[in-house]
């Protein structure tokens, strides 16, 4: 067996010592819940045994190992299963399944910066279903809550995968649109609204079908100015909330940040232009 | 959707200084001469050339009426009564392309506005940028103004060739423009539209000419329109002829153009 010689020993015991040494600078003295970390690897081709003399050799006890077989195998993969699901529930909502606000206010800063330096243009909607507090009162939640979550497959469903769509509040919904400007945008969500007008949902009285309308503000944004996520979503919900004044089931675009920006002091103004023109 | 039967139509050419400013400035003014009302827009955007014709300097632009709050009667500029126009820039590089949303805010305001008129004249920059492409696929109709040089009429091809394959527009009208005769300017309309029917398998229609007029050339120097500067030069005759051809289909196709939109949504198309 000549395993430790394909194993590269050394390789891993300098990012040990590495990673101790860096960890180890930002370490704060005082113990407590909430400044403690485990750090898990999996390291493969190496026996307990000899990591034993690895540890030994390099000075290494202080690194806590677990062998992948026998009772902690299990254990780990209930622990990991565990973090998983965690995990996705702080960035996703239970009804939907769609990204929750966390998760979109996180993304929307990252496709802020992404935007910014790729000058790309990037469009932000935010939606609310029209009248939704009566299908509540109506139908009873159950019903709004099987409203809701159709909404959330149409709009998953009409997205392209790297748009976010994310559940915004009760009946508010919003998504990021990536490398879209204005006329996508609409594009999308013209077709968005339309086709989730079309669904027919089952009274629950029994008595025939009823369809729910949708109000959206959109925003958009071209890499120029230095806007914060807050000033977008600000300018998207002064949007919504002029398609839900001025009746409903539509888009309406916000007032717009790029146009103000376009550089004019390359332009020839109306006194040079006479002056050309020999005083005319 | 378009009651006032507004027809709109895009001037283009390819290659520049085939004179196509010039078109644009006197067919407006002889079909307001005719008692027609035209509002003449502009989309050189970074180059700006109809004011300049008309020895005019707009304190006011596109580059306004794309900001936030300004209305397009904010910048409409008359230049006669019932003829007006919306001037462009000049020096502003960022305009010259203009991103589909920019053309769609700038549409929007405009649309409304343009639909008081009788015709909506797009004077579009030369090349074939998508800006310009864009723009001339959006119109009713497309005026493609071509001379005899061999340069003009590969670049008008060109453009021809671009719209057909990749923006799937098959109609044009072709005007020959500083023809030293009538016979030179059928041979340059029959040698394009052979092209086109040959490589391109589309029917391309000849609107008509006009003559090579030094009276033009002392027009633009005096910046007055050439049917106001020189009324009875055969340029201007030959102008006229052109615009009563476009006031006759108007005439004729009142209920195909109203039932179209003034310009394509860019959204829903």
């Amino acid at each position: 067996m000549d395993k430790l010689s394909q194993f590269p020993e050394n390789e891993l015991a300098a990012e040990l010592a590495r990673l101790q040494e860096e960890l180890g600078s930002h370490a704060t003295g005082s113990v407590g819940a909430d400044n403690t970390l485990w750090i898990f690897r999996q390291i493969q081709g190496v026996s307990s045994d000899q990591w034993e003399d690895i540890s030994q050799k390099y000075d290494l006890g202080n690194w806590l190992t677990l062998p992948i077989d026998g009772s902690a195998y299990p254990q780990l993969k209930q622990f990991q299963e565990t973090l998983e699901r965690l995990a996705y529930q702080t960035e996703h909502d239970a009804l939907t399944g769609l990204a929750n606000r966390r998760a979109f206010d996180r993304t929307l800063d990252i496709e802020i910066e992404r935007s910014k330096r790729a000058k790309t243009p990037l469009s932000i909607a935010i939606f609310d279903l029209d009248n939704f507090k009566s299908i509540n009162d109506t139908y009873g939640h159950p019903k709004g809550d099987e409203v809701l979550a159709t909404f959330a497959r149409k709009l998953q469903k009409t997205t392209r995968r790297y748009d976010l769509a994310a559940r915004y509040g009760g009946e508010e919904f919003a998504l990021i649109m990536a490398g879209s400007g204005l006329v996508k945008a609409q594009r999308l969500l013209r077709r968005l609204l339309g086709e989730f007008r079309e669904i027919e949902f089952e009274q629950t009285d029994g008595n025939g079908t009823f369809s729910v309308t949708t109000s959206v503000g959109l925003t958009c944004f071209k890499g120029s100015s230095g806007v914060t996520a807050e000033e977008l979503v600000k300018l998207a919900d002064d949007a919504l909330y002029e398609a839900k004044t001025t009746g409903k089931d539509q888009v309406k675009v916000s007032k717009l940040l790029f146009v103000d920006n376009v550089p004019n002091d390359t332009l020839v103004h109306a006194n040079e232009k006479q002056f050309l023109f020999g005083g005319k | 959707m378009n009651s006032n039967n507004t027809l709109s139509l895009a001037i283009m050419s390819g290659k520049g200084g085939v004179g196509k400013t010039n078109i644009v400035l006197n067919l407006g003014y002889a079909l307001h001469q005719a008692e027609m009302t035209a509002m003449l827009m502009d989309c050189d955007l970074g180059l700006a050339n109809l004011d300049v014709l008309l020895g005019i300097s707009p304190d006011r632009n596109l580059h306004d009426l794309i900001q936030n709050g300004v209305d397009a009667e904010d910048v409409l500029y008359p230049i006669e009564d019932g003829f007006d126009m919306l001037p462009a820039t000049s020096g502003v590089p960022e305009l010259v392309e203009m991103d589909e949303d920019i053309q769609e805010i700038l549409f929007t305001k405009l649309i409304t506005l343009a639909g008081e008129y009788d015709y909506l004249m797009l004077d579009l920059g030369a090349g074939i940028s998508q800006t310009v492409l864009q723009m001339a696929s959006l119109t009713q109709l497309r005026i493609v103004v071509v001379t005899p040089e061999p340069t003009s009429l590969t670049d008008s091809y060109a453009m021809i060739k671009v719209l057909t394959t990749q923006h799937d527009v098959k109609d044009f009208l072709v005007v020959v423009n500083q023809a030293t005769s009538a016979n030179e300017a059928k041979q340059t309309f029959e040698r394009l539209a052979a092209a086109c029917k040959n490589f391109l398998n589309i029917e391309i229609r000849n609107l008509g000419f006009i003559h090579q007029d030094p009276a033009l050339v002392d027009s633009v120097r005096h910046q007055t329109p050439l049917l106001k500067h020189a009324p009875n030069s055969k340029a201007s005759n030959d102008i006229r002829l052109l615009a009563n051809k476009i006031m006759r289909y108007r005439q004729d196709n009142k209920e195909r153009i109203s039932a179209r939109p003034i310009l394509k949504d860019l959204i829903s198309s």
